[in-house]
């Protein structure tokens, strides 16, 4: 595979102890801590959607009671969001980003260690709230049902604001370090527009976080003065509006839809050059696509507003249209990029194909939302739950499945099994068309979402049971990856250094790397640099010798 | 395979109907469970339906075009043997990318005109006269439907003289009805009394969501006589998806009887409004029983 | 040492000096960008609570609301401002005195703001006291109340926030720490503190002045 200058072999070291793990301030284990505290917060909403949709399977109130569903699907919500894909995102880009940017840790190694613990304070206080009465808001916490503690007192709604509040700090101190790191801690060499796009998207997102965060910040201390000093923000009565906390929650959480997407994004700009042994189409027209989503992000948030009559429909409908370009163009480079190439289809291009074959569905679903009337009649019903999860589960989920088969040899030295790997593809892929498919029937059919039970006369029963399959079998297709999590790190390590042949640096070190990351580092003369390294002549390296010693790349 | 599922489920679900849900069947006579928009019977929301189908074809040839690309690049570029030359490494081709971006930008530019044209002509229309003006306001968990003189509106103030007819009711027995004209516009002016809540008729394609201290206005005109059934789409709390109600579509001329009927006699007017108010109360203790039996 | 001119700010080259050793490719140390980013993530913040308050300001048909009234700047609150402004002069003397190497000048004028952030952090404190006991006008007294107290009260969590940091550039400038070439602590905390004073006057202005 690599040339000999790529160093392979086991690198000098012994295993950490716990105190090790606790107090570290290395990025690689702060990234694996988060990536695994992630993983256990998709099953737990992963159980509690299969309690949603279990509620759901036929009409008739057969498992829970409304008091207790209307605490499920917002902390689903806010497991998924929040306590799975940020952090997984985030774990990913800490391991991943200083290794492609040829640096030897983030910039501040110590606020990155206090991030991941003010995660875990933001997920016990929100953990914590079941046990007090939980949040029946929905992630969404709109007042004034959240605000008046006649309508909602119990704690856990205060916990959840906490909670919160504090996950908000722990991602804008990540996000400050991503992008000091990105712009400062570059090897030399390594201009911005010679970065790998998973950087890129990383910059970005870093962006929207500093500036969408604190906003949502502030609104979630707005509800919790309101609720417990009496303050008036939000309440009509004492002069407040509860329109205001909608603008502020979407300003936020709009852009908080692209934070959670330009990660995989950039996953998958990865991902489908690699495996299709070919540079990515466009790299200068994907940059300045994903700013322009990063900045066009910020001018679309009431769009999820627009059935309250209180907003100005035309500005928004347009950059809600808008947006979609930038978004599109990016599918045509992935095309582009496969186009010609040599296709390999290990796991990680598997979950890539599905990412690009599914999102695809998810993108036109909003690009139906951003046309008003269509939006009064779908607005609140499940063609949104349908477009949410599209995106999310064969977006976010199959980009982060994409990128923990990636990733795994470079982290653990040794690759996940193939077989079980296309086992669990399948089965997650059948399984997210089969629960998310039907679903913008019922929307269309104007079921609507937040509601544990349904008119057995409605004709929705059908598609319901068939959703529930679905759910089921996405449940079901995380045990064989458990099982080959579990079965690969009893296997000895392997130490590959360079297993898919990739492009980028982390691809240059050893199979775990070496706590400062790198021996030494290649010429860097574009966005390929190992890949220039291992095929002279072709890449942006310099031309061999004509001497017979000197061989380039070998299979 | 799906078909056969559907069906056979079909015949489960009668037998199985285990629920109390008994509802009042607002949805089973106009839901057809097939994905497309029920028969729409406002003018409004005809305008608006009609932009589905446009759309969803331009989406389907998308589908089909990026689709069909991705299957052909699998099929056709699937890496056969195990050699090691490497393809052609392109890296981009200036005008390719021009054309890919401006086409969909047209391409969203005029959905977006034409989807505005629809939003400001059709939906958001406003009439001079109305065949009826109705205060809505709702609360946990149910809807108060406040009848207002049309000939009695003040322009310059926005106000109208309440006409006598008061209807509320709430929970799934209690659900109020509404009656309105055929054939003219009707003036809903709509608040809620405690949290955000959503007044969606889905034969009408439409939503608006009610919001306290706060009054917004729309208008509907329907076309066909029949009873549409509606339901409360924002989230406001326990009995959330409880919160129906329906309206009532009479022909012009049963429409005025009903109202001589409703208002003919102080007494008859206010004992009704008493009667409905009694039951939604009885209503709303009986949702909260019952779904504390459920737990 | 050669001085790196690729700054990001080519007004203030003295930021090269300051930053020293391992500024990658020149520019602002990565300290400094890492305080201006997070200066940047709270005025989003402040944006908020700001936005909050022009909404009601716009949107109520009575502003105030029935039972409150404009606040008055008069008094208490202009004092405040003046001690405020004043202290940002004296960090900026402060900053631009270890620039030159002079550390004694240096810790008198963060001693002085120091002290003078305190007196800010005091004045405040006694203006809620009156407002509280004496006009019954608090949090809870309408959006007006809650408006103020939640901006005021950030404000001065940031203001006391602003105080730590300094305390802890005067006892390491005590402690010799900080030379020409290497007082980047410094720099940040002085652009934290100017970041606390803007957006004290926008709030002053906005809440007592244009109102």
């Amino acid at each position: 595979m690599g040339t000999a200058t790529v160093p392979s072999g086991a690198p000098a070291s012994r295993r950490s102890t716990i105190i090790e793990w606790l107090t570290t301030t290395d990025h690689k284990k702060i990234g694996v801590m988060y990536i695994v505290t992630a993983f256990v917060f998709f099953m737990f909403g992963g159980v509690l959607a299969l309690a949603i949709r279990t509620e759901l399977a036929v009409p008739g109130l057969q498992f829970v009671d409304q008091a207790v569903y209307n605490q499920l699907f917002g902390m689903h919500a806010v497991m998924m969001i929040f306590l799975f894909v940020m952090p997984m995102t985030t774990g990913l880009a800490n391991y991943i980003v200083p290794l492609q940017l040829g640096a030897a840790d983030m910039a501040f190694p110590r606020i990155n260690a206090l991030s991941y613990w003010m995660l875990v304070m933001g997920a016990i206080l929100i953990v914590s709230a079941f046990a007090f009465g939980g949040a029946p808001t929905g992630w969404t916490l709109y007042v004034p049902l959240s605000t008046n503690t006649d309508f909602t007192p119990m704690t856990g709604v205060d916990l959840l604001l906490l909670g919160l509040v504090v996950l908000g700090f722990s991602s804008i101190f990540g996000a400050i370090n991503f992008i000091v790191t990105i712009f400062k801690m570059r090897a030399p060499g390594m201009g911005l527009m010679r970065m790998p796009m998973f950087c890129w998207t990383s910059l970005v997102t870093s962006v929207l976080l500093l500036f969408s965060l604190p906003v949502i910040a502030a609104g979630l201390i707005m509800i919790f003065i309101d609720r417990n000093y009496g303050g008036g923000f939000f309440d009509p009565a004492l002069g407040g509006s509860p329109v205001l906390w909608q603008h502020i929650f979407w300003f936020f959480g709009h852009p908080e839809v692209y934070i959670l997407i330009l990660p995989a994004f950039g996953v998958i700009s990865e991902i489908i050059p690699v495996f299709s042994r070919k540079p990515l189409f466009g790299y200068k027209a994907f940059v300045l696509a994903t700013a322009a989503i990063g900045a066009l992000g910020f001018t679309v948030w009431a769009h999820h507003m627009f059935a309250t009559g209180a907003v100005y429909l035309p500005f928004f409908a347009f950059f809600t249209f808008l947006i979609a370009v930038p978004t599109g163009v990016k599918f045509f480079n992935w095309l582009a990029t496969m186009w010609g190439g040599h296709l390999r289809f290990d796991t990680p291009m598997l979950y890539a194909v599905g990412f690009i074959a599914l999102f695809l569905i998810g993108g036109l679903d909003g690009a139906f939302l951003a046309v008003v009337p269509f939006d009064f009649m779908v607005h609140s019903t499940y063609w949104v739950v349908s477009h949410i999860h599209y995106v999310l589960v064969a977006g976010a989920v199959f980009a982060i499945f994409a990128s923990l088969f990636y990733w795994f040899p470079k982290m653990s030295g040794r690759r996940l099994d193939e077989r079980l790997g296309k086992i669990q593809f399948w089965i997650l892929f059948i399984g997210t068309n089969l629960a998310f498919f039907p679903q913008h029937m019922l929307g269309l059919d104007g079921m609507i979402r937040r509601i544990s039970d349904y008119s057995g006369n409605a004709g929705w029963t059908e598609l319901n049971f068939l959703s529930t399959v679905g759910a089921f079998m996405i449940a079901f297709s995380v045990l064989p990856f458990l099982w080959n999590v579990f079965i690969t790190l009893r296997k000895p390590m392997e130490h590959e250094s360079d297993p898919w042949d990739g492009n980028s640096l982390e691809w240059a070190t050893t199979s775990p790397p070496p706590p400062w990351n790198f021996d030494s580092l290649p010429e860097i003369r574009s966005e390929r640099p190992l890949f220039d390294q291992k095929y002279p002549g072709v890449g942006h390296g310099p031309t061999p010798e004509p001497a017979p010693e000197t061989e380039g790349a070998a299979s | 395979m799906v078909g056969l599922i559907i069906a056979a489920c079909g015949y489960e679900d009668s037998a199985n109907n285990t629920g109390d849900t008994e509802g009042p069947g607002l949805f089973g006579e106009t839901a057809n469970g097939l994905g497309f928009p029920h028969e729409v019977v406002t003018t409004e929301g005809i305008a608006s339906a009609g932009l589905y189908l446009p759309i969803f074809l331009i989406a389907v040839v998308i589908f089909i075009i990026v689709e069909g690309l991705l299957l052909f690049l699998i099929l056709r570029y699937r890496k056969r043997s195990s050699g090691a030359d490497l393809p052609e490494q392109t890296h981009g081709n200036n005008l390719l990318e021009v054309i890919w971006t401006a086409i969909p930008m047209v391409t969203v530019f005029v959905l977006f005109v034409v989807s505005t044209n629809v939003l400001m002509n059709d939906v958001q229309a406003r009439s001079d006269e109305h065949g009826a003006v109705v205060d809505v306001q709702a609360f946990r968990f149910g809807w108060i439907f406040d009848y207002q003189d049309p000939a009695s509106g003040d322009p310059e103030a926005g106000t109208y003289e309440p006409v006598g007819i008061t209807i509320s009711g709430g929970g799934r027995e209690g659900a109020p009805e509404m009656t309105l004209p055929v054939g003219e516009p009707v003036l809903i002016r709509l608040t809620a009394a405690d949290v955000i809540h959503s007044w969606y008729v889905p034969s009408f394609f439409f939503k608006r969501d009610a919001i306290p201290g706060r009054v917004t206005e729309f208008e509907l005109t329907i076309e066909q006589p029949g009873v549409y059934g509606g339901q409360c789409a924002e989230f406001c709390g326990l009995a959330h998806g409880d919160m129906f109600f329906s309206v009532n579509a009479l022909a012009a001329d049963e429409y005025d009887a009903w109202v001589a009927e409703q208002t003919g006699g102080a007494l008859t007017a206010e004992a009704n409004s008493e009667a409905t108010n009694a039951e939604a109360a009885t209503d709303a203790e009986a949702t909260d029983e019952s779904a504390e039996k459920a737990a | 040492m050669t001085v790196n001119t690729e700054a990001l700010d080519q007004q203030m080259p003295e930021e090269e000096i300051a930053s020293g050793h391992d500024a990658k490719r020149g520019g602002m140390d990565p300290a400094l960008l890492g305080m201006m980013l997070f200066i940047a993530s709270e005025v989003m913040f402040f944006a908020a609570l700001f936005a909050a308050y022009f909404n009601a300001r716009a949107t109520l048909p009575v502003f105030p609301p029935e039972g409150t009234e404009f606040l008055t700047p008069w008094g208490l609150p202009l004092i405040g401002t003046i001690i405020l402004i004043i202290s940002s002069f004296t960090m900026q003397w402060g900053t631009s005195r270890i620039r030159q190497g002079d550390r004694t000048g240096l810790n008198r004028a963060v001693a002085v703001t120091l002290v003078l952030g305190i007196i800010f952090l005091g004045i405040q404190a006694y203006d809620y006291y009156v407002l509280i006991t004496h006009d019954d006008f608090g949090i809870d007294s309408g959006v007006y109340g809650t408006l103020f107290y939640t901006m005021t009260g950030f404000h001065g969590a940031h203001v006391l926030g602003g105080v730590i940091g300094l305390a802890v550039i005067l006892s390491r400038g005590i402690a010799g720490q900080f030379t020409k070439q290497h007082h980047v602590a410094v720099e940040s905390v002085h652009y934290y503190w100017h970041f606390v004073d803007v957006v004290w006057i926008l709030l002053f202005l906005t809440i007592y002045v244009v109102k």
